[in-house]
């Protein structure tokens, strides 16, 4: 067939670019398949977790008389039972027993597993033990100055630069202050889940739904005693992660593993929402105290600020939360003497984990809380305060880390989004009508995002694919990242597809499988397409290569004169279908399937001076948020949102604008409705979505615009010059937190920062408006 | 009929439904078992999830068709994993599976959310496009308050809900053509049903056993006398819960779901009277009419399935402190009238609460129906506010009702009625007589504030502080006095 013109573009990224995610069709008719909804053999058991109804002290005895008489039981085990180490600590550290037999850290803390006939006869009957124990006063608050005897779960980081004494002695003014930042639950739909299969030889193959199947491999080995080569996992999706099955599907997967191997059936554990969210870590609440001194026209001299985190009973990955938190106490801001110390506090509370920014969030909230306070002090706009002290250039562009930041775009993205909603000409209108209003109040914010984009542990910047080009031309792509929603699958899809110029029909994705990519990451720190994304694309270019070379000598053609697009390849004026290339080239040996390595460049971490370079590139963005307030009830509606954020150049407008979107709306759960109560026993109340509130459709904002900053590029070769895109948009919902700040401060004339903690619930709200109002007074 | 057993097998009980287009079943059911169990576990039917079991998340939302008490076959959204089998009873239940064609063609509110990228995750996939196919069948172009209101029921923690608006938005304009289609499809269930209803007896029996299915109050009476530790089961919002959260021995069950004299809402001259059976939806349907101001505070009462299952019988038997009836039928002098096999009597709502979990009922008896009077003269104030975390589908921290009619000639009448302040749902006595004492200059805070205090001691939990809810309770009363002195209402919902 003849082609009339040879065209430039070797790819067709542009047409792929929207595509939708793989799997739409599935979901839609209920077709995607969880791993609850896998067909398995009709003897398969089911594991329940019997768990500690108290937050800490000592059993005595525990009574298993009623759980083992319970119809459908057919085995009971406990800590003694595990046959390898009875420890999942993610990080090495030792200090996370799969089950205790004595000493109780938090209320719901796993004790013994019963194995039955179904799941429900294992639920019930994991509720009949008769637990004996002598009960202690628990550790839970970190802001609770009485306390003297709180440990740290890990070594705290300190991030020091200039001279903060100094600095601070050397300020015109100072305000010292403190917040407290409430935790959040993941509630992912989709709760944990694990079934575990019995192989030849005491193998075993585990379906796990976890963000990082090579720790789930190598968890279940450690407690079972095997090689990481005897144990598969496979994970093919998970309805959703958020950070909340990076590490605490180690649990439910390793209790089935052993059940398996004591049974030698296949075993699946399911627990119920309340359990699960009982059971398992969530995000971090901090208590963060501070100090800062600034001139007056508000650039800040110096900021001194600890930052404590209830991180619960061990330390699972609070070290790398709470040294991101640090990380990020600085957002877009410039600070010329700094200290920054964090405190990772041990409570007997559950364990808390990876979640949506990792710390992040909880940073940037200090470093607005101190534009805050500055604002009020010097009755400025706040986005005065924040564009006079942004990262500039020259000496005003290093962080606390000593990491220079040179790829900044944040003056850009505020100005323009300023403009774009109109943010001035709102305010002033807003403030007027305040003046009118004496029960309904308004409230505006512009709060910007820089977001540091690699693992913090430089080691985990690293993953492999695999592409198989089969001889009908049809493509299997296999790579170490975990699709739970985000679309990664989708933009790795896409990067194939470009690369061969095959359409997407033709691409499969398989099951993420440790039997195939090793080593792998978790697939966290918004990194996904980054490093997955780049390995494919290595192993596809390889592929491409050879293809191109088969060519060129076959058909005596010019490598660079060789198109693929459309599943064809084009060369010499003549189109050939790309799945005869493919036969002619298996017929003449090439090797058509190949794998492919990516190592994130130029990072390096040095934790122990506090200096280095632990991210490779940052992403930005910026939100203006509008609220109007119920003086009188606390409750508020959050009216309008206007978003530019910067995802380099997209991989998909279509899943970014999705990750943006649910990641506000997300973070404006956790700093408006969800709040997590432990009452002073320890027990957590809120453990279900009857108690624990996260947005409702009902609660989007009525007007929500979000733009894509299609300029902006990365600076960095990532794939296609695109950038991360999971976790950044969260913290852009610290806009709606302002906006509340705003509208609570009117009451009484912009005079007293209502230092609003979070969540903002209706309570906090009022309890703010009363308190201000009684200071004012005064 | 049943055979006469002159063996000694206990009686077969069937309980027969349509899924789909399949014909469903069960001989001798665990009543206690869900649809979604039945669907997911014995069916293998894994459309539909399991986020929560307890009615909140939406993943398991079904339609269930049934021929409601005008003879009209009604599809409803709800929860399958709070529903019991016995409650299914000659239904039509349409699972996700049941959405697509016989070739795989997709229903348009499919086809809308795919073309919207309406899921990321896709595990709340299933449940939304249930609802928003309840929503597609109620007919076309609603408006964007009813399309939030359908989907409060549903919970997403990825999309952030944009594209799923965006694909109700795109549904609904787009399915006009083949609804037509569907009334005929409509006309067959229904004959199908009816079929299926007919010559079938009710399930009741004189021996106790786990279930009955009465189909007349006098069945259910006779019930009753011979089971006063049975459960009575109307939409199961509250005992689905007991079930699957705090294993909670509920046999034997008495469901009431297929007594249509329980369910209608009839105006009697000076009165509405509601039967106990008759759900959230039912009485928006009507209430709103003579107190439009119920519209919003009925519509904040869980979310559209919840409304759909639950009854205000069922609101007011559970004697909770935080349901949302209580303080409006408190408020607006509601009557009930609880009635076993010898007789019945009639009693104040507000005194059916007594103390927390002790409410005038007997063993034996069962409620039939409310009486809420009208109101007598067209300048009556009546307001009604719920407070809680979440402004929809939650659990109220606060709730409050306030009735205040003026009349020149005698005493005013005066009922300010609070949820979420005691252990029961009950009047502020204090409060009612400083206003009627000082109607007009009622906006001193410390004069509210000392009778609210006087009226309630309420508890701290994780919905609110005990403070918190004395101030909320205060505040809503300003709210109320503004808009008796006034005329001004303050409702961020309206907007400035
Ligand atoms: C997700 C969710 C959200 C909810 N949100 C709200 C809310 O916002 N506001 C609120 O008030 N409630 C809420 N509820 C609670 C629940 O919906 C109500 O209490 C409901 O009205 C109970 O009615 P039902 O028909 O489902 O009762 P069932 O669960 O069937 O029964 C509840 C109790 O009432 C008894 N009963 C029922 N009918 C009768 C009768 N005719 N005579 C005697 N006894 C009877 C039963 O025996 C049982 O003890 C919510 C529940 C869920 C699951
Ligand atoms: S599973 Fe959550 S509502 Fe049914
Ligand atoms: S798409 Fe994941 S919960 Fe909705």
């Amino acid at each position: 067939m003849k082609v009339k013109k040879k065209s430039k573009a070797v790819t067709s990224a542009k047409e792929l670019k929207s595509e939708k995610h793989e799997s739409l069709k599935k979901f839609v008719t209920g077709r995607a398949l969880y791993i609850d909804d896998m067909p398995t053999e009709a003897e398969t058991l089911h594991a329940y977790i019997g768990k500690s109804d108290f937050a800490r002290g000592t059993i005595s005895e525990i009574d298993y008389k009623d759980v083992n008489s319970f119809p459908g039981v057919i085995d009971v085990f406990t800590a003694k039972d595990i046959p390898g180490i009875n420890d999942i600590s993610p990080t090495g550290m030792n200090d996370e027993p799969v089950l205790v037999d004595k000493e109780v850290s938090f209320f719901g803390q796993p004790l013994f597993v019963v194995i039955a006939s179904t799941r429900a006869q294992a639920r019930m009957a994991a509720s009949l033990a008769r637990i004996r124990k002598e009960e202690k006063e628990p550790f839970l608050d970190v802001s609770d100055k009485h306390h003297k005897d709180y440990k740290l779960v890990t070594e705290p980081l300190i991030l020091e630069r200039g001279n903060v004494t100094e600095g601070l002695s050397g300020s015109k003014n100072r305000v010292s202050g403190n917040m407290h930042i409430g935790g959040q639950d993941h509630f992912y739909l989709e709760g944990h889940i694990a079934i575990a299969k019995p192989e030849e030889s005491g193998d075993l193959l585990v379906f796990s739904s976890t963000q990082h199947p090579s720790e789930v491999q190598h968890m279940v080995a450690k407690v079972l005693n095997l090689s990481s080569n005897q144990i598969v996992v496979r994970v093919k999706r998970m309805g959703g992660g958020f950070g909340g099955k990076e590490t605490q599907s180690n649990l439910f997967a390793v209790i089935a593993a052993i059940s398996t191997h004591r049974t030698g059936k296949t075993v699946k554990i399911r627990p119920d929402r309340d359990d699960d969210m009982i059971m398992t870590g969530k995000r971090h609440s901090f208590f963060v105290e501070y100090k800062v001194g600034f001139n007056d026209d508000g650039q800040i001299k110096a900021l001194d600020a600890q930052l404590s985190a209830k991180c619960g009973y061990s330390s699972d990955l609070s070290g790398p939360i709470t040294d991101r938190a640090l990380f990020h106490s600085d957002n877009c801001y410039y600070y010329p003497n700094v200290r920054l110390v964090s405190k990772p506090v041990k409570t007997n509370t559950v364990s808390n984990t990876a979640f949506r920014g990792f710390g992040g969030p909880q940073g940037m909230l200090l470093a607005e809380r101190i534009i805050q306070e500055i604002a009020f002090f010097l009755n400025k706009d706040t986005l005065e305060i924040r564009k006079i002290n942004l990262y500039a250039k020259g000496k005003r562009s290093i962080t606390p880390y000593y990491q220079k930041v040179t790829d900044n775009i944040s003056e850009r993205i505020i100005d323009e989004l300023v403009r774009s909603s109109d943010y001035h000409t709102r305010k002033k209108e807003i403030m007027n009508f305040n003046t009118g209003s004496q029960f309904l109040k308004r409230g505006i914010a512009l709060t910007p995002v820089k977001f540091g984009i690699s693992f913090t542990a430089t080691w985990f910047n690293q993953a492999g694919a695999l592409v198989h080009v089969y001889t009908d031309g049809s493509i299997l792509v296999n790579h170490g990242g975990t699709e739970m929603g985000q679309g990664l699958h989708t933009k790795v899809l896409g990067i194939v597809s470009s690369v061969l110029g095959v359409t997407l029909d033709k691409i499969g994705i398989s099951d993420t499988d440790t039997s195939k990519i090793a080593n792998t990451s978790a697939t966290a720190a918004s990194s996904g397409s980054d490093l997955n994304g780049m390995a494919a694309f290595f192993a596809a270019k390889k592929i491409r290569r050879r293809l191109e070379n088969f060519i060129s000598k076959k058909y005596k053609v010019d490598k660079k004169d060789i198109l693929f697009t459309g599943n064809s390849v084009i060369f010499d004026g003549q189109e050939y279908a790309f799945s005869e290339i493919v036969r002619n080239a298996y017929m003449a040996r090439v090797q058509l399937w190949d794998s492919g390595f990516y190592r994130t460049p130029k990072i390096h971490w040095d934790r122990k001076k506090g200096k280095g370079r632990p991210f490779y590139y940052f992403s930005y963005g910026a939100a203006v948020s509008e609220v109007l307030l119920d003086v009188l009830t606390g409750e508020y509606r959050v009216k309008k949102v206007d978003i530019l954020h910067d995802v380099g150049q997209t991989l998909n407008p279509t899943i970014d604008l999705g990750q943006i979107e649910g990641g506000f709306i997300q973070g404006m759960g956790w700093l408006t409705n969800e709040e997590l109560y432990w009452d002073s026993l320890g027990i957590l109340k809120t453990h279900a979505p009857s108690t624990y509130k996260i947005p409702l459709a009902s609660d989007r904002p009525d007007d929500f615009n979000v733009r894509l900053a299609d300029w902006a590029k990365n600076t960095e070769k990532t794939i296609k010059r695109s950038k991360a895109v999971g976790e950044p948009p969260f913290m852009l919902a610290i806009s709606v937190h302002e906006a509340i700040t705003m509208a609570v401060a009117s009451t009484c004339n912009y005079k007293i920062n209502p230092r609003l903690n979070t969540p903002a619930t209706s309570e906090i709200v009022l309890e703010s408006i009363g308190r201000i109002q009684s200071e004012n007074l005064v | 009929m049943a055979k006469a057993c002159d063996n000694k097998k206990p009686p077969e009980v069937e309980i027969q439904f349509y899924l789909n287009q399949q014909f469903i079943s069960v001989s001798n059911p665990n009543p206690t078992e869900t649809l979604l169990d039945f669907l997911r576990l014995n069916l293998k039917l894994t459309g539909t999830k399991e986020g929560c079991a307890e009615g909140d998340c939406g993943a398991c939302t079904v339609l269930i068709g049934k021929i409601n008490e005008y003879g009209e076959l009604v599809y409803r959204t709800a929860n399958s994993c709070i529903i019991f089998l016995p409650s299914l009873a000659y239904c039509h239940v349409i699972s996700v599976e049941g959405l697509t064609g016989k070739s795989g063609e997709l229903h348009p509110v499919q086809e809308a959310m795919i073309e919207a990228s309406g899921a990321q995750c896709g595990f709340c996939t299933p449940g939304f496009v249930m609802s928003l196919y309840g929503l597609w069948l109620k007919g076309s172009k609603p408006s964007k308050q009813k399309i939030l209101d359908s989907l409060q029921g549903n919970l997403c923690r990825c999309t952030g809900y944009g594209p799923i608006i965006e694909a109700a938005f795109k549904a609904t304009k787009a399915g006009s053509i083949s609804r037509k289609g569907s009334t005929l499809q409509q006309r067959n269930w229904k004959n199908k049903l009816t079929k299926l209803m007919n010559g079938k007896e009710s399930i009741v029996s004189e021996i106790p056993k786990s279930f009955s299915l009465p189909r007349t109050i006098l069945e259910l009476k006779t019930i009753l006398s011979h089971n006063k530790e049975g459960t009575i089961v109307a939409g199961s919002t509250d005992i689905g819960l007991w079930v699957n959260k705090s294993f909670k021995n509920v046999k034997p069950m008495i469901f009431i779901g297929q007594i249509d004299e329980l369910k209608h809402i009839k105006i009697q001259n000076d009165k509405i009277v509601v039967g106990a059976m008759a759900s959230y939806t039912d009485l928006l349907a009507v209430l709103p009419r003579y107190f439009p101001e119920l519209k919003q505070y009925i519509n904040q009462i869980g979310g559209d399935q919840i409304r759909n299952m639950g009854t205000i019988g069922g609101n007011i038997a559970n004697g909770s402190p935080i349901g949302d009836l209580a303080p409006i039928l408190i408020a607006l002098g509601a009557k009930m009238a609880l009635v076993n096999h010898v007789g019945s009597r009639k009693i104040n709502v507000e005194s059916f609460f007594q103390s927390y979990g002790c409410q005038d009922l007997k063993p034996g008896e069962f409620i039939r129906y409310f009486e809420i009077p009208l109101k007598q003269k067209t300048d009556t104030k009546f307001r009604v506010y719920k407070v809680a975390k979440r402004r929809y589908e939650d659990i109220t921290t606060v709730s409050a009702a306030f009735y205040f009619e003026f009349f020149a000639e005698r005493q005013p009448i005066v009922r300010f009625a609070f949820g979420g302040m005691a252990e029961i749902p009950k009047r502020a006595l204090t409060l009612e007589k400083v206003f009627k004492e000082q109607a007009s200059s009622l906006d001193q805070d410390l004069i509210i504030s000392k009778a609210i205090a006087m009226d309630f001691s309420p508890l701290t939990d994780c919905r609110g502080s005990s403070e918190f809810r004395l101030k909320l309770a205060q505040n809503l009363f300003k709210k109320f006095a503004m808009y008796v002195n006034e005329g001004i209402e303050i409702d961020i919902e309206k907007g400035p």
